[in-house]
């Protein structure tokens, strides 16, 4: 009945310019669909670019063998993955595990047991260690970690999976703590308050109550942190040793499939480096698979707190239960501290990895180095400067129209829950999720063979549109979606169209939430080394227009730790010094901004809350009276 | 709506600043440029004198990048450079072009100054690397460099080495091959980096008798050595590259080639 009239309306307001708003209108709608649908093409194009390369290997040597033979030979042209995906699975657990746990104990700190005052930076810092560029941490894990553990273990090499596994886990703490942290705080106030009111002491509830309510929150968080260590590339690189062998040992040299590529790819050249994509494949498949893994926990989302209750009220009813309970008590209490020297010992590793390259890198950087003239023999980081500033630009400019576009789709036309926006999601998600450095095979075949672009920064900046088109696109849809309905409704009921009300009354609510993924993406591009050196280049030269090569900072720091430039260690620290002022920043930023708006939101909610309010409540009655008729 | 107005204003900026200095970057697109690729062993060395020449031709520009011998020859094959680098001579499938020589590299065995051991001979160095036979009781294990990698090629081609013993880490630049052994107190593990980049926080070990030294690989005595080439289509050399070629093999340029450490073929 409601939705009848409703339709009447419409009919009746667009009678006047049918003929001028319908076209206009649906034209839009039409460019918004196809924005939405551009990140569905960008993951058939990655898939379908990377396979096709892949092909000839698998023709050569045969899929299963490829998969499953144990030799890697390229001068032979022998290539066999095995030992190479034994390392990622392994790696990929051993970090997950140490990473994961210690993660789960930094959310819970953070949201049951962080002091007031120390919340706010104790979450900032969290964030800032997921901000620092993953080169950043292979270089301290390869000069101050190393030799660590090479004295310590007195090992023959401090190689392999357990220096890598160390750097890795601290690595993937930001992500699964975030995630956990989020659906810790969407597990309902009366969960904790009735536990308490049952006696049980505020570690029993949180241990045993809260954990286990968030339980699909934090399996979906797990398993973005698989996807994350087993996409991580350069970090690893530079910890795992490089031989081709099975992980046997804590301290053995091994290889997993990201370091195979980013070890050789440079060199190879026919075969071989058709061979390397074919291992680009491998990992690509592994991705989806995990992708798939976490589409299928958020569809069971619903069902979990239904679940969980039934369980706890069965487990409460024999008495011996209760006194389990009881002797149960000091186990929390023993997590409860333990969550305390997690925290403290994840900023002592954001501290230490901080101050370790400033204090190393600040009394390298000079004038000279920071913004002289670049050239052979001589490299400074000025052409840096440019070369990243252009790619922020350009693809900036690229990617928040698509992906302001695709979230005004997702959020304003598309029907909630409609089956062609669950799909877009999933690619979106699967988007997000992809490496860098399959990004990076990506750029370097589709740009740089396909359209033979070369190396060049334009081709740099296409692929960097795809790297951060999924986070303009989610961010921007959630500050959509907090917009409310009433604001919407008066602007179409003052006779503003769909596309007016969009663009002049909601868009510019959204803006924080737009100007926040500005700032992350900034950060991303800042960060990224994998995904550009095969498409932007490693040039240290001033670019002499958008064809030319570029370094970003942290490629010329990959370039700075590489081959024969053995002079050049400090200058690969004062590049990490300055990619860490950039982090912290950009971070910085991101805090300030988000205060400022929260703020702001805070001081609306007096007048102009109590309106919508008012208009809400104003509407529901007439709902209520429109069903009645 | 004002703040909305103010940050598009404020992108708008952003992006013309940025375009024009796209635009300004590609309007200054003067002076002759000249591109090159291949082994990054020769890279460093090519570095240095195209920072040179640049230096006295200030309209030149010169970019260098590495990809490996293999990837030297065919961008010279291809005409996608002026010329190639390679630390080797050429194949003999590798036809249509030529190879140049502009200087010799010594590969050096490396090891902690700590070691005892002085002097190693061809066959304990190949039994090192493929079954982990201790080298005089002392050396028990070795350091390679990443497939592709010329030092390696020339390594392996030279002690014709053809298999390695597991676990051998395989590292990606010499400065890690150079810290690893500096960090290896007991003097146990062996490395190889080029002549050129040995310095006092490593121990190059004689072969065969000979020391290690640029003289030794002059006279032919030291046999661990190699020649860097750079590959170009006979007829295809632009006036530009000619000239630093020209450079290059002058004694101005020949000099920086000694100062590096590496053998000057004049």
């Amino acid at each position: 009945m409601a939705k009848h009239t409703t339709k009447e309306r419409k009919k009746l307001f667009s009678k006047d310019k049918f003929a001028a708003a319908f076209t206009k209108e649906n034209i839009a709608k039409g460019v918004f669909i196809a924005f939405a649908a551009f990140s569905i093409l960008a993951v058939f194009a990655i898939v379908f670019f990377i396979l096709y390369q892949s092909i000839p290997v698998f023709r050569q040597t045969g899929f299963f063998r490829f998969i499953f033979s144990s030799t890697w030979d390229p001068d032979n042209e022998v290539f066999g993955v095995l030992p190479m995906i034994v390392t990622s699975i392994v790696l990929t657990v051993c970090s997950v595990v140490i990473g994961g746990l210690l993660a789960v104990f930094t959310a819970v700190f953070i949201v049951y047991y962080c002091p007031k005052w120390l919340k706010k930076i104790y979450v900032q810092m969290v964030d800032l260690l997921a901000g620092i560029p993953s080169i950043v941490y292979g270089y301290f894990g390869l000069q101050l970690l190393k030799p660590l553990f090479q004295d310590w273990f007195n090992v023959e090499t401090g190689f392999g999976l357990f220096l890598s596994t160390v750097v890795l886990s601290v690595m993937i703490i930001p992500t699964i703590a975030s995630i956990t942290k989020n659906s810790l705080e969407a597990v309902p106030m009366q969960y904790y308050e009735g536990s308490l009111a049952l006696g049980n002491t505020k570690n029993q509830t949180v241990f045993k109550v809260m954990l286990p309510a968030a339980r699909n929150g934090i399996v979906a968080a797990m398993i973005l942190g698989i996807g994350r260590a087993v996409g991580e590339t350069m970090a690893v690189q530079f910890l795992l040793g490089g031989s081709v062998s099975y992980p046997t040992g804590l301290f053995l040299p091994i290889r997993s499939l990201t370091s195979n590529i980013v070890q050789e790819f440079g060199y190879s050249s026919g075969l071989h480096k058709q061979a390397l994509i074919a291992t680009g494949f491998i990992l690509l498949i592994f991705i989806l698979i995990i992708n798939l893994a976490l589409w299928f926990v958020k569809k069971n989302n619903a069902v979990a707190g239904n679940s969980f209750f039934t369980r706890k009220i069965k487990e409460g009813a024999t008495e011996s239960k209760v006194h389990d309970y009881k002797r149960t008590g000091t186990v929390q209490d023993v997590l409860w501290i333990f969550s305390y020297i997690v925290a403290a010992f994840v900023a002592a590793a954001l501290i230490t990895v901080i101050l370790y390259i400033l204090i190393k890198g600040l009394p390298n950087l000079s004038a000279h180095f920071l913004f002289g003239k670049s050239r052979n023999g001589d490299i400074t980081l000025a052409p840096a400067f440019v070369t990243t500033g252009i790619i922020i630009v350009i693809s900036l400019a690229i990617a928040l129209p698509l992906g302001i576009g695709a979230a005004i789709f997702l959020n304003e036309y598309a029907k909630r829950g409609s089956r062609f926006v669950k799909i877009v999601r999933l690619f979106i998600d699967t988007l997000s999720g992809v490496p860098s450095i399959l990004f990076g095979l990506f750029g370097a075949i589709f740009f740089g063979t396909v359209l033979n672009m070369n190396y060049c920064i334009l081709a740099g900046a296409f692929t960097m549109v795809l790297m951060i088109l999924p986070t303009i696109i989610r961010s921007t849809e959630q500050s959509l979606s907090e917009v409310p309905d009433s604001m919407r409704e008066a602007s179409l009921a003052l006779g503003a169209g769909k596309l007016r009300t969009i663009f002049v009354v909601v868009l510019p609510q959204a803006l924080p939430g737009i100007i926040t993924a500005i700032i992350l993406s900034i950060g991303r591009i800042v960060g990224e080394s994998a995904a550009l050196i095969y498409t932007a280049g490693m040039s240290f030269k001033m670019p002499r227009g958008l064809m030319s090569q570029g370094g970003t900072f942290s490629v010329l720091m990959y370039r700075f730790m590489s081959e024969g430039l053995a002079d050049e260690i400090p200058l690969a620290y004062a590049t990490g010094a300055v990619l860490i002022i950039l982090v912290l920043i950009l971070n910085i930023a991101v805090s300030l901004f988000e205060t400022h708006f929260n703020n702001k939101a805070a001081n609306k909610e007096g007048l102009i809350g109590r309106l919508i309010d008012r208009i809400k409540t104003k509407r529901k009655t007439a709902e209520v009276t429109d069903a009645e008729d | 709506m004002k703040k909305f107005v103010k940050v598009v204003m404020s992108a708008a900026v952003v992006a013309a600043i940025g375009g024009t200095m796209a635009a300004g970057l590609t309007a200054c697109n003067g002076g002759e440029e000249i591109t090159i690729s291949g082994s990054t062993s020769v890279q460093p060395l090519m570095e240095l004198l195209a920072g040179k020449y640049e230096e006295l031709h200030s309209d030149v520009s010169i970019t260098v990048s590495g990809g490996g011998s293999g990837v030297g020859v065919t961008d010279a094959q291809q005409g996608k450079v002026d010329f190639g680098m390679a630390s080797r001579d050429l194949k003999d499938d590798e036809t249509g072009v030529v190879a140049d020589k502009i200087a010799i590299d010594g590969i050096a065995l490396v090891v902690h100054p700590n070691c005892t051991v002085t002097n190693v001979t061809k066959a304990e160095v190949k039994a090192l690397y493929e079954d982990k036979t201790a080298i005089q009781g002392v050396i028990t294990q070795a350091e390679a460099r990443e497939d592709g990698s010329g030092t390696r090629d020339a390594f392996e081609e030279l002690i014709e080495v053809t298999k390695l013993y597991a676990n051998m880490p395989e590292i990606s630049s010499t400065g890690t091959v150079k810290a690893d052994i500096a960090a290896n107190t007991d003097g146990n593990m062996m490395g190889y980096i080029s002549l050129g980049s040995v310095d006092s926080t490593v121990k190059a070990l004689s072969y065969e008798g000979v020391v290690a030294s640029v003289e030794n690989v002059k006279n032919n005595t030291y046999k661990l050595s190699r020649n860097f080439n750079i590959i170009y289509k006979e007829d295809g050399l632009s006036d530009a590259a000619k000239a630093f070629i020209d450079f290059i093999k002058s004694e101005e340029g020949q000099k920086i080639v000694t100062d590096e450490g590496y053998i000057t073929i004049l």
